[in-house]
């Protein structure tokens, strides 16, 4: 490959040109990644160094993060884990099942059903918001834990339901059809051969569901209460507050963002998938 | 694989009704998300507020005649479509070139594209209310570094013209977008590059073409789909952003940087009219179907990927 370079632009031109192009691109992603490093160092940030310089972090404290727990931020992160947790279970199990059925089954009108699906990603949630505010106001589930984990599981079933077909689409009919020779039940076939087999699949589909919960904001804005409102929701009232302390913020953030950052490298092989939607798949 | 499946082989010798195992998911999706669908139609012809406990009133388009006819949903329209303009160029202009600056393998490319997509699966919240610390103007780091340097600062969540002839607070909402999306589009071309065939690419090297050319003859052809796929999920979320507005500036300020989407908030949640709320975002819908329609037919020319 070099050889054939060579004949066309001399080698020397070829390297410079190469590495000048590395250097943008660590440039570019310098630039790009500052916000977050940002977080981080204004996190241990004492008071009285948050507007001396993003870069300097001449002396780490915890302050800001004893702060944050006194502003509440141990609860809203309780209620974050427990929405996105119980949205990402019901969902999971829902499309687990639904998804098998997707997948190996000769469904009437299955196409148009998937259609619907998918077609959810494209509603905007303020279409849906008003009807549930009013019937959460009226049945009572309005700042409830239930009634957010109920349109969590509604706003990742079809996610999870796309996701996990594709990855049960991708083994071979044929091990369904042999252990169906063999005389075993669907639910055997589902749960003791096909689900072992799709677990890390299975897994990425969560994650994913998972994240997008977590940074949920609109729903929960509405539909939670004082008591039930998770970080997200938490870190926006922080928004109204006058003279409010960055470095209390920007502790909160770091532990509402640090578990997500961990994910991605982990999600890096299921990422395509995750952000089309399971349609593209490789 | 294909055939079985249409031919529906695997349903022999099942005692399992699949409608079954769809049912429980299919009951979630009724009750949280056709059910409210179809009331939120329902709404939209009435006339229906809130505070005043009144009675849902049939006024039957009323509300549609109303939003259409209103200066000021034409002026959240346009102001969202100026927005749109911006950031999905902003978007896909610099996603293009991460992604050509990645089109080579070299060692730690993986790793690279990683740490590019943090952004992206970061809460907006979060990283919205930090960029609003960065570009605070009078003691951000933004205008701190830009006063060193040039010697002044705009002020970022002003209404002021900036140089792109818009308000300083929507280039602010916008510069806060294109960072979080812009690893989407990256992503999502370099998926489509890396299906590129090694020796079409060997082959234009040996053939030395410009790199003009090469973009042209051999990268576009295999990045249509993706660029087609990029462009229907950027569109239907960008129409839907609302997180990193209602953060950074809530709209404002005045109407500054009220996109469609925080405008319905406001009509539905701090105005109480939700005849006017709903009949609006049933047209966003429209628009949303119609164009993906659009971007399908004329980008993908018909074939599905």
């Amino acid at each position: 490959m070099r050889k054939r370079n060579q004949y066309t632009t001399p080698l020397i031109l070829y390297r410079v040109r190469k590495s000048l192009k590395f250097a943008l691109l660590i440039a570019l992603l310098m630039i790009y990644l500052i916000p977050i490093y940002g977080m981080f160092s204004l996190a241990f940030k004492p008071r009285a160094e948050i507007y001396s310089g993003l870069f300097e972090l001449t002396r780490i404290t915890l302050e800001n993060f004893e702060e944050a727990y006194r502003y509440g931020a141990y609860s809203a992160i309780t209620n974050s884990i427990i929405v996105t947790v119980g949205g990402v279970s019901i969902a999971l199990i829902l499309a687990v099942l639904a998804s098998y059925a997707f997948s190996r089954f000769a469904i009437k009108g299955k196409n148009i059903l998937m259609f619907y699906i998918l077609s959810t990603r494209m509603m905007p949630p303020i279409t849906l918001i008003i009807p549930i505010f009013i019937m959460f106001f009226n049945i009572g589930l309005k700042g409830t834990y239930l009634g957010l984990i109920l349109v969590y599981a509604m706003m990742s079933i079809p996610l999870s339901i796309w996701m996990i077909k594709s990855f049960i689409d991708d083994i071979p009919k044929d091990i369904d059809q042999a252990a169906l020779v063999d005389g075993h039940s669907t639910m055997f076939i589902l749960f003791k051969i096909i689900i072992p087999m799709v677990i890390p699949g299975i897994a990425a589909s969560a994650a994913f569901a998972a994240i997008m919960l977590w940074n949920e904001f609109l729903f929960a804005l509405l539909l939670s209460g004082v008591d039930t409102k998770p970080t997200s929701v938490l870190l926006s009232s922080i928004r109204g507050e006058r003279g409010f302390n960055w470095g209390r913020v920007a502790a909160i953030e770091v532990v509402y963002i640090l578990p997500i950052i961990v994910l991605v490298f982990w999600l890096q092989k299921y990422m395509l998938r995750g952000l089309t939607f399971g349609t593209v798949r490789r | 694989m294909h055939k079985l499946l249409s031919k529906g082989v695997l349903n022999k010798g099942r005692t399992l009704n699949p409608w079954l195992m769809i049912l429980p998911a299919f009951l979630i999706l009724l009750v949280f998300n056709i059910f409210p669908l179809l009331w939120s139609l329902g709404i939209s012809f009435h006339r229906f507020s809130v505070i005043i406990r009144e009675i849902p009133r049939y006024v039957g388009g009323l509300n549609y005649i109303n939003v259409i006819t209103s200066a000021e949903a034409w002026d959240r329209i346009i102001r969202t479509g100026i927005y749109l303009a911006y950031s999905l160029s902003f978007q896909f202009g610099l996603g293009l070139l991460l992604s050509l600056l990645l089109f080579e393998d070299f060692k730690g490319k993986r790793i690279l594209i990683t740490l590019f997509t943090i952004p992206l699966m970061i809460a907006p919240v979060a990283s919205s209310l930090f960029f609003r610390y960065l570009f605070d103007e009078n003691l951000g780091p933004v205008n701190n570094f830009l006063k060193h340097v040039v010697g002044y600062g705009p002020l970022w969540f002003s209404s002021d013209i900036s140089p792109l002839g818009i308000p300083y607070a929507l280039f602010t909402v916008i510069l806060v977008e294109t960072w979080i999306w812009t690893p989407f589009v990256m992503f999502l071309l370099t998926a489509g590059m890396s299906s590129i065939p090694q020796d079409l690419i060997e082959q234009s090297r040996v053939d030395s073409l410009k790199f003009r050319h090469k973009f042209r003859y051999v990268i576009l052809p295999y990045i249509k789909p993706m660029i087609a796929l990029a462009l229907i999920f950027r569109f239907m979320d960008s129409l839907k952003t609302f997180d990193s507005i209602y953060i950074l500036t809530a709209g404002g300020p005045g109407a500054t940087t009220e996109l469609i989407s925080v405008y319905i908030y406001r009509v539905a949640f701090e105005r109480w009219d939700f005849g006017s709320a709903t009949a609006l975002s049933y047209l966003v819908l429209v628009i949303v179907i119609f164009m993906t329609n659009v971007f399908m037919r004329y980008i993908l020319g018909g074939e599905r990927s």
